[in-house]
């Protein structure tokens, strides 16, 4: 939360983001599947920026992601392609997985740390779109955890 | 910082209390009464009641009158153990079902039922699946018939699976009052293979590539229970390897649609404890619904290790204390 207000309250300027997007975390918790997401990314230099989003995924079973991240970019014309690094919460429904060998249970959010590309983002000033996005990382517990965004619109506000 | 933090800790919750010492060697002494030959003999003796079965050996689809020989041979072995069989008729225009139930009253909580199921119903001969299943319940009955526990240990071999979970679906909408404290379904429980790659695992899912181990599936409520068979495996004489998975069962989805596909179904449905035990069949047996499902395909020694855990976990779910 301090960071969601941190990210509120000191930035110049936010943009408000709405994704579609497809996510999974496995292997000994199992989830993820189809979903939509909304978050907001701040500038913190001029090519780097930081944001969080909360998402929500049914199928697979239904759960919820929330994430924290920082992204690098360039800039080329109106397009911004980047590079980053975020840390996501899987929190809800879930397959989890055991052993003779490994009596446990995951009762809480699982987390998983990856990579992000984001190579097709469009910023026109007061909005943008950002075409496919990979996220690809590991999860705690071990196995592998990704996200793939399909569309993801920014509206920006502030100065 | 604070909220990874706060994330982290949750995901430490206490583990859930498992059996005592004391427990875990009550349920295996009870387990150690399975015998691999009468297992032997009576997936023989199931195969060749459906192989007797009158007509051309086609799809159940094509011959529901299939299932009465499979009925008659199991009624049959239930009653030469010298226990009742109650035949629960289901039948409506559509499907003549009937479901077996064999029932081991609770000294104590005689309410509180632990149910052990698998369906008599086959594709062509059907060892693997499911006269697998239905030779543990045989063994079950045999290591209960002359001992006392404390809550009613149920067996219902269900009628139908095949066609549509038909059987299972009837009885368990009908039976929606009983205090059912854990179902334990088996389907396919006797195919096992030591050759690398012998096993393909679900979409979304890994699995070990070598297919000697038994998969066993729980809904989010029988969570507890599912580690108490984790435990058992792991403590059987020839410990059973085991590669468990618990889920939310009140759902379909793509990603869990293969979780649903046996008589356990209707009982997650209603949020019942429910767990599922299954050697993968298609993910494992390329004779999965074909005519060469026959008994020397099978894997006694491992149909042995699953029917032990069976048997250990009813019993031991049977004389837990619990509210």
């Amino acid at each position: 939360m301090s960071v969601l207000l941190w990210m509120l309250g000191l930035a110049e300027a936010a943009e408000l983001t709405f994704a579609v997007d497809a996510g999974y975390v496995g292997s000994d918790v199992v989830m993820g599947g189809f979903g939509a997401s909304a978050g907001l990314r701040v500038p913190i230099t001029h090519h780097l920026s930081a944001y969080g989003d909360v998402g929500g995924r049914l199928f697979l079973p239904a759960s919820a992601e929330l994430g924290l991240g920082l992204l690098a970019s360039g800039h080329i014309g109106h397009w911004s392609p980047g590079v980053g690094v975020e840390v996501s919460a899987f929190v809800g429904g879930r397959v989890q997985r055991f052993t003779p060998d490994a009596l446990t249970l995951r009762d809480g959010p699982v987390l998983s740390v990856r990579g992000v590309a984001r190579p097709l983002v469009y910023d026109q000033g007061t909005w943008g779109f950002s075409g496919p996005a990979l996220a690809l990382g590991v999860a705690q517990g071990g196995g592998v955890s990704f996200n793939v965004e399909m569309v993801q619109v920014a509206w920006c506000f502030g100065t | 910082m604070s909220l990874i933090i706060a994330l982290l800790a949750l995901g430490c919750a206490p583990a859930p209390e498992l059996l005592t010492g004391g427990q875990l060697s009550a349920a295996l002494a009870v387990a150690a009464e399975v015998d691999t030959t009468r297992l032997t003999n009576d997936v023989a003796r199931m195969v060749t009641a459906h192989t007797d079965d009158p007509g051309e050996l086609v799809s159940p689809w094509d011959r529901p009158h299939k299932r009465r020989a499979g009925e008659a041979t199991l009624t049959a072995a239930f009653t030469e153990l010298g226990l009742t069989v109650i035949v629960e008729d289901d039948s409506d225009e559509g499907w003549e079902i009937h479901n077996l139930v064999v029932e081991f009253p609770g000294a104590t909580r005689p309410d509180e039922v632990v149910l052990v199921t698998a369906h008599y119903d086959v594709w062509y001969q059907g060892a693997d699946d499911n006269s697998s299943g239905v030779a543990v319940l045989l063994e079950l009955a045999r290591a209960l018939a002359d001992k006392e526990h404390s809550r009613t240990i149920r067996i219902v071999a269900f009628d139908a699976e095949e066609v549509g979970l038909i059987g299972s679906t009837r009885y368990l909408r009908r039976h929606t009052g009983d205090d059912v404290r854990l179902i334990i379904n088996m389907d396919s429980v006797g195919f096992a293979s030591s050759e690398v790659g012998s096993q393909v695992a679900p979409p979304g899912f890994t699995l070990p590539d070598v297919g000697d181990f038994i998969v066993l599936m729980a809904n989010d409520v029988a969570a507890r229970e599912a580690l108490i068979l984790g435990q058992l495996a792991g403590a059987l004489p020839e410990p059973l390897a085991l590669q468990g998975a618990v889920g939310s069962g009140d759902h379909r989805s793509p990603g869990t649609g293969d979780f649903h596909r046996s008589d356990h179904s209707e009982a997650w449905s209603q949020g019942t404890p429910g767990v599922f035990l299954t050697d993968t069949t298609n993910f494992r047996n390329e004779h999965y619904h074909t005519e060469t499902d026959l008994p020397d395909t099978l894997d006694y020694g491992f149909l042995t290790q699953v029917g032990q855990l069976v048997v250990a976990g009813a019993w031991a779910i049977a004389e837990e204390d619990g509210e």
